[in-house]
């Protein structure tokens, strides 16, 4: 078997062997559905519920991108301000970082009061990308910072303006970093949706979580298994094609993505 | 010298903030197409002056004036490649093309020429992570000789490379110089590669950087590798060796 076959395999094998030792874990033991339904309950849900949870899906998928994207622009705008200005950085970064560890649950609220909850989706947004927003400022700036000094004196040396620089040395050189602040800043995103999901409650949020909350109050476990299952794939499939884009970035310079022989 | 000089260093001072005094009063003056070694143990200010000619950073006192002010008349090796890795060969050595905003076909032409000097023309595509240490420093020579410069600052290019290799590049360099009629300043601290490559050495004392001995070791053009067995050679090796032990004496270096 090939290498990569092996590496696709691999996990594959296992996630089928555990889902067969669980259901027949379930079925010998004859455990509750409401405790721990089995897989194919689990994916019989998923089929019975497939639109309201597709719709729900879509829901804090587009809260995600959105919240990912405003975090993006945000994130590497400010980065830049801060490569530009010691003064902004040094009264913005302060704050950046209380903004950071203040655990969204507690902001929350104050959101929704300030937006509304005839706004739902603004205050939704606001909370994902508070959370996402940090990775990508921490790595933007600290690739920014991180520029050969060489490569700078010689920019400097040929007249280069401050938007050459940017684009041509200073925006390439960060791409590393700012892809790796973009895969994490991806997934959180992800989780900022959802907790903001949960905090704004019933009746207002339309998204997976709010889901999971109204399939717990009525102890549909197996459709809470399945809203949970789509926010898994969902959460895999921002961090795979992230990846899928830092490789094609990356792929012909970057030392990380150098094979070498073992 | 009868000619105007490239370069005119006049009474030039450096002190970093901090305090540190890296150059005092030094007065230069560089003739065109001269080859000239500088010379001197670490911390003896060869990089500050080769920054300060290139207009990267301001002196204290005294004055720097150049017979081709703006842009694109000065090259610059440092001594590590200073490649962007995210660009390929070709890309890097157009570097300066671009940043100057010379069109598409005149960079290509100079790309190639410049390529074809260090004699990497297979590698235009090549990334540099792909390269030996001795290619990347040549790609870096390109990048330098692309814009045409007048005059080509060389801040220890060949430092970190091997023995065979660093030799190599030394007779390029002669050789591109000659060819292109190139200012050439040039940093190291090896007496011998300085007495090899260049017609004047100037030797620099440490702490604070400044000229002790200036001296014309009379290379041979169209010199190859066995002048180096000569005793005009040694007996320049030995003088110039001589002047460097003088200011370095027992200090740490």
């Amino acid at each position: 078997m090939s290498k990569t076959a092996l590496r696709l395999l691999s996990p594959i094998m296992l996630g089928i062997g555990l889902l067969v030792f669980w259901e027949v874990m379930v079925r010998a033991l004859d455990v509750p559905v409401f405790v721990l339904p089995g897989p194919l309950v689990i994916f019989e849900a998923l089929v019975t519920n497939f639109a309201s949870l597709m719709a729900s899906a879509w829901a804090t998928l587009t809260i995600t991108l959105a919240a990912f994207l405003v975090a993006l622009f945000a994130g590497v705008g400010l980065a830049i301000l801060f490569s530009r200005s010691r003064l902004v950085e040094l009264m913005v970064y302060p704050y950046a970082v209380a903004l950071q560890v203040t655990p969204v649950v507690a902001i929350a609220p104050l959101i929704l009061i300030w937006v509304g909850y005839e706004r739902i989706e603004l205050a939704l947004l606001i909370l994902a990308t508070i959370v996402a927003f940090f990775p990508i400022l921490s790595a933007t700036t600290l690739g920014l910072k991180s520029v050969d000094h060489g490569l700078r004196d010689l920019f400097r040396l040929y007249g280069a303006s401050r938007w050459q620089t940017l684009i041509k040395l200073e925006l390439p050189s960060t791409l590393p970093l700012l892809l790796t602040g973009m895969k994490t800043s991806g997934g959180l995103a992800l989780i900022g949706a959802v907790v903001a999901e949960f905090v704004a409650g019933s009746g207002t949020a339309t998204g997976l979580a709010w889901r999971i909350v109204e399939a717990g109050n009525r102890l549909d476990i197996p459709k809470m298994f399945a809203a949970l299952l789509l926010l898994s794939l969902l959460g895999i499939t921002i961090f795979l094609l992230l990846s899928a884009l830092e490789w094609a970035l990356l792929r012909k310079w970057h030392e990380s993505m150098v094979k070498r022989e073992s | 010298m009868s000619a105007d000089p490239v370069v005119q260093i006049e009474n030039v001072s450096k002190i970093f903030e901090g305090g540190t005094e890296a150059l005092r009063d030094v007065t230069l003056s560089i003739a065109p197409g001269s080859f000239t070694a500088l010379l001197g143990p670490s911390g003896c200010g060869t990089s500050t002056l080769l920054k300060l000619i290139a207009g990267l950073i301001r002196p204290s006192a005294g004055s720097i004036t150049s017979s081709f002010p703006g842009r694109g008349h000065m090259g610059y090796v440092f001594q590590d490649a200073t490649l962007m890795p995210w660009a390929d060969v070709a890309r890097n050595v157009a570097m300066p093309l671009d940043l100057m905003g010379l069109d598409e076909a005149e960079t290509r032409i100079r790309v190639a020429t410049a390529l074809k000097l260090v004699g990497l023309e297979e590698f235009a595509s090549a990334y540099p992570r792909a390269l030996s240490g001795g290619m990347k420093m040549r790609v870096s020579l390109a990048r330098a000789l692309a814009s045409k410069p007048e005059v080509l600052l060389l801040d220890e290019p060949f430092a970190a490379l091997d023995e065979i290799t660093r030799n190599r590049l030394n007779d390029d360099l002669i050789r591109i110089a000659a060819e292109e009629n190139l200012t050439i300043i040039f940093v190291t601290h090896s007496v011998f590669e300085s007495v090899y490559l260049a017609d004047r050495v100037v030797v620099m004392a440490p702490r604070p950087g400044r000229p002790v001995a200036d001296f014309e070791p009379m290379a041979p053009a169209g010199r190859d590798q066995d002048w180096r067995l000569t005793s005009g050679y040694t007996e320049m090796c030995g003088k110039v060796s001589e002047a460097v032990q003088a200011v370095v004496g027992g200090a740490d270096v």
